[in-house]
């Protein structure tokens, strides 16, 4: 082969790649442009579980119910409802909801949604939410009763889900996930794998059209990447995962408009039970004490967390407001673990040591290295590992750790304390990972599960996040905040607990200058 | 006409795949990670995980599923992905044009670029422009692909708005990471030329072509360039393997849909027949770069056969 026959063919290549064109782009004002971290998993409600596919998930369908902005569930779908008796709930959908292939909404696609999630040989990664469901009888055209086996406070909770198609579901099989059908204000054009999803705007939406026109969702896995994309304009919308001295950076741009609100993101040290000195309470709550929550939100996370004294965020029903929180007290950290007999080893030069696991993100780095600082200033010694995150995730569900940190997204239904507390939910049953158990909380979290009276379940919560404060199988941290920073031509986007997409069905792209 | 150096080639071309594919197979089911309980997240219920791990066959022993990945491979069967059901082929095929475009362009730019370099610097070794480019090409070699293309995203795309930031598209989109994976390259094979270059232009054969009254582009370009190139040719199939893995970060950070980083995502999510397809066509990629180097050598200089 002649040397020239390599540039021959490089040339060629060019000459062909360069036939690619822009898409076009009807109505410019109207087509919003974001970017996403990742390509969504599934677009099928039933099966998705990451955040990315939820967000696109939330423009395509409705579910029965949904949360308002401020994180409390409302009616979506949903005519009315009513419990008939302990367990059986009669719901009825509105009439005249139209999904995107023109059919109207019928108490049959409930029934269908609800059942192939249960459906064990449809393998959604849902089908535990629903496992209390005995049965969905269809009563009329647009009423069903669902009966339950035993009283289930948290219920209607999971009727968030998605409704979908059932003959459209039924036809396409596992197909239905990059072609879904669902009654949102959004319909699917278009979904290229791992580079961008379009989506236009359905005009017959039940709730009235979007004003804007087209969405393109644009996958974007850099960080940094996606911030000059922004900054170049051919993004309008970037969402979480911002360092927080970038935010800043836009702050003072009138080009770009940034929203910052509490999200029902909860993030936490959480701790091994069984370790022969961290299973003392006196211990966890002496390194609660010698955390300085406050410098970290303030210095690293640029004041963009709120303090965290339990699960639940602010906004939840259930949230306590004069939870015991933990001050900065290194002194009496100290003190606390004298009088638990835990001196400093002369030999040692610590009072004892442990190993706390994360995850390879850098951010979860830089605060694991200024609280192994902290613990250290009062005599206790700190070892960070950080681990590719399957690696770090398998450790944790296998109990494999002293202490780690994580967080907990999205928890609404204080029911989560069962799964997070109670002694029966420890892994593989559950994710109380630590393995705390009390019989205490066993009780109260098994009662108000099933507790209909909502006084009685508030009370009975306020007892569970009680114990749990005091108990400390987890030190809480903060609640980072949800970041949004759009171009300032959009209007109306509404920034939710959740970081839901859902306010895009009323927001307003203007047209640029 | 296949000579015995050929045959020999072609015959260690499958058990080298195979191997790679062995490796890579024990290595990737080995390192801690659950590809049922990072799918099923944390809602999962206690014989859900357990379920889905027999549903996809994770269950049965190593041993076991390393058979039916071979004899999957013999029929040419990669096997469907554990996330997106879809057969890994698929993706593959989708995204390896992609990468091939992008090291093949990147490839483009660093020879375009270099060997004029090389050449220039050595005509004159220790010149201005000898010493500007080889000034250049240290810092080539050393400037982390991540970072060198975020400046070219700020300078290029946002502050002097000629090229789109990340993504994919027309010829306006490979540019950037082109440039960003091929200067390493290009930096290499400049220092390379270089001194294959002054070697060859004091080299006897030179001083008889002009004597013999030919024009000195004829003497470079004819007598000098063509001895000098053959193991710059060599670098250029051994730096293929370079381009591949450094198209891994390339990618990512230019939203650059190809092989480098479907294989990243498919390693995090533990998704086993993905990884193993994209490892395969990598491997592939690589042995069949070095063999065509190769076989340019040959078409360089007719002394070398193989």
């Amino acid at each position: 082969m002649r040397p020239g026959s390599l540039a021959a063919i490089a040339l060629s290549i060019c000459l062909l790649i360069g036939c690619g064109q822009d898409e076009p782009s009807p109505h410019p004002g109207s087509r919003l442009t974001i970017a996403l971290q990742s390509d969504p998993t599934s677009l099928d409600p039933r099966l998705a579980t990451d955040a990315m596919s939820s967000r696109v998930i939330d423009l395509l369908f409705n579910g029965l119910f949904k949360n308002d902005p401020n994180g409390s569930m409302q009616p979506d779908l949903l005519e009315s409802y009513k419990r008939n008796s302990e367990t059986s709930y009669l719901l009825k959908v509105k009439e005249g909801v139209l999904f995107s292939n023109g059919a109207e909404l019928t108490s049959d696609d409930v029934k269908y949604t609800i059942e192939s999630v249960m459906d064990p040989a449809f393998g959604s990664r849902k089908a535990a939410a629903f496992k209390n469901v005995s049965m969905v009888e269809i009563m009329d055209r647009y009423s069903l009763m669902v009966w339950l086996k035993e009283p289930q406070a948290s219920f209607l909770e999971c009727l968030k889900i998605g409704i979908v198609h059932k003959g459209e579901a039924e036809k396409a099989g596992d197909e239905f996930a990059s072609r879904p059908v669902g009654t949102g204000p959004f319909t699917l054009v278009e979904w290229d794998k791992g580079s961008h999803i379009v989506l236009r705007r359905r005009d017959d939406y039940f709730e009235g059209a979007p004003r804007i026109e087209a969405i393109d969702c644009r996958i974007v896995p850099d960080t940094s990447t996606r911030l000059l994309e922004l900054r170049k304009g051919s993004v309008e919308f970037v969402e979480n995962d911002i360092p927080p001295e970038l935010v800043e950076a836009f702050q003072g741009d009138a080009k770009f408009k940034v929203e910052m609100a509490p999200s029902s993101t909860f993030k936490y040290i959480g701790i091994n039970m069984k370790h022969p000195i961290l299973s003392r309470r006196d211990v966890r709550a002496a390194m609660a004490h010698a955390i300085d929550r406050n410098s970290i939100v303030d210095r690293l996370l640029l004041g963009q967390a709120t303090l965290a004294s339990g699960l639940l965020c602010p906004g939840n029903p259930f949230y306590l407001p004069d939870l015991k929180q933990y001050e900065f007290d290194p002194a009496l950290a100290r003190r606390m673990l004298d009088e638990a007999g835990l001196m400093v080893d002369a030999e040692k030069g610590c009072r004892f040591s442990i190993t706390f696991k994360t995850s390879k993100d850098e951010r979860a780095n830089q605060i694991a290295q200024i609280i192994q600082q902290q613990l250290s200033d009062v005599g206790i010694q700190m070892e960070i590992k950080s681990y590719e995150w399957a690696t770090f995730y398998s450790d944790i569900i296998g109990g494999n750790f002293d202490i780690y940190s994580l967080t907990w997204v999205g928890i609404s239904d204080p029911d989560f304390f069962y799964d997070a507390f109670n002694s029966k939910s420890i892994p593989p049953n559950g994710v109380n990972r630590g393995h705390y158990s009390n019989p205490e909380i066993d009780r109260l979290t098994e009662q108000g599960r099933i507790e209909l009276n909502p006084s009685v379940r508030l009370e009975t919560y306020r007892q569970v996040q009680e114990i749990i404060a005091h108990d400390l199988p987890y030190i809480p941290l903060w609640y980072p905040h949800n970041v949004a920073i759009m171009s300032s031509r959009l209007k109306g986007f509404e920034l939710y607990p959740s970081g839901d997409f859902k306010s895009f069905a009323k927001a307003e792209l203007l047209p640029a200058q | 006409m296949i000579s015995p150096a050929i045959r020999k080639r072609l015959l260690m071309f499958p058990i080298t795949v195979f191997f790679v594919c062995t490796v890579v197979f024990f290595v990737i089911h080995l390192v801690p990670g659950d590809p049922a309980a990072l799918m099923l997240g944390e809602s999962a219920e206690p014989g859900d995980i357990e379920a889905l791990r027999s549903q996809l066959g994770l269950d049965r022993p190593l041993g076991a599923q390393y058979t039916s990945y071979l004899v999957g491979l013999l029929r040419l069967d990669l096997g469907r992905s554990i996330w997106t059901k879809e057969p890994v082929l698929d993706r593959i095929l989708d995204r390896y044009p992609a990468t091939m475009e992008l090291a093949l362009f990147a490839m483009v730019f660093a020879v375009v670029f270099a060997i004029p370099i090389g050449i220039l610097s050595a005509m004159k070794p220790n010149s201005l422009i000898d010493r500007l480019a080889m000034f250049l090409s240290v810092l080539g070699v050393s400037i982390p692909n991540f970072f060198l293309g975020l400046v070219l995203i700020v300078v290029f795309s946002v502050e002097l708005d000629l090229l789109p930031v990340s993504g994919r598209g027309g010829i306006e989109h490979i540019i950037l990471p082109a440039v960003t994976l091929g200067l390493g390259m290009s930096a290499i094979l400049a220092r390379m030329t270089r001194s294959q270059m002054i070697e060859a232009l004091a080299s006897d054969y030179v001083r008889t072509a002009r004597a013999k009254g030919l024009s000195e582009f004829t003497v470079i370009t004819k007598h000098a360039l063509r001895n000098a190139l053959t193991p710059v040719v060599t670098i250029l199939g051994l730096q293929m393997g370079a381009l591949l893995t450094g198209a891994i970060i390339t990618e990512t950070i230019f939203s650059y849909e190809g092989i480098g980083s479907l294989m990243i995502q498919s390693i995090a999510r533990r998704d086993y027949p993905q990884v193993q397809a994209c490892v395969l066509v990598i491997a592939i990629s690589y042995v069949l770069a070095n063999l065509f180097a190769d076989l340019t050598y040959r078409a360089l200089d007719p002394r070398i056969r193989l």
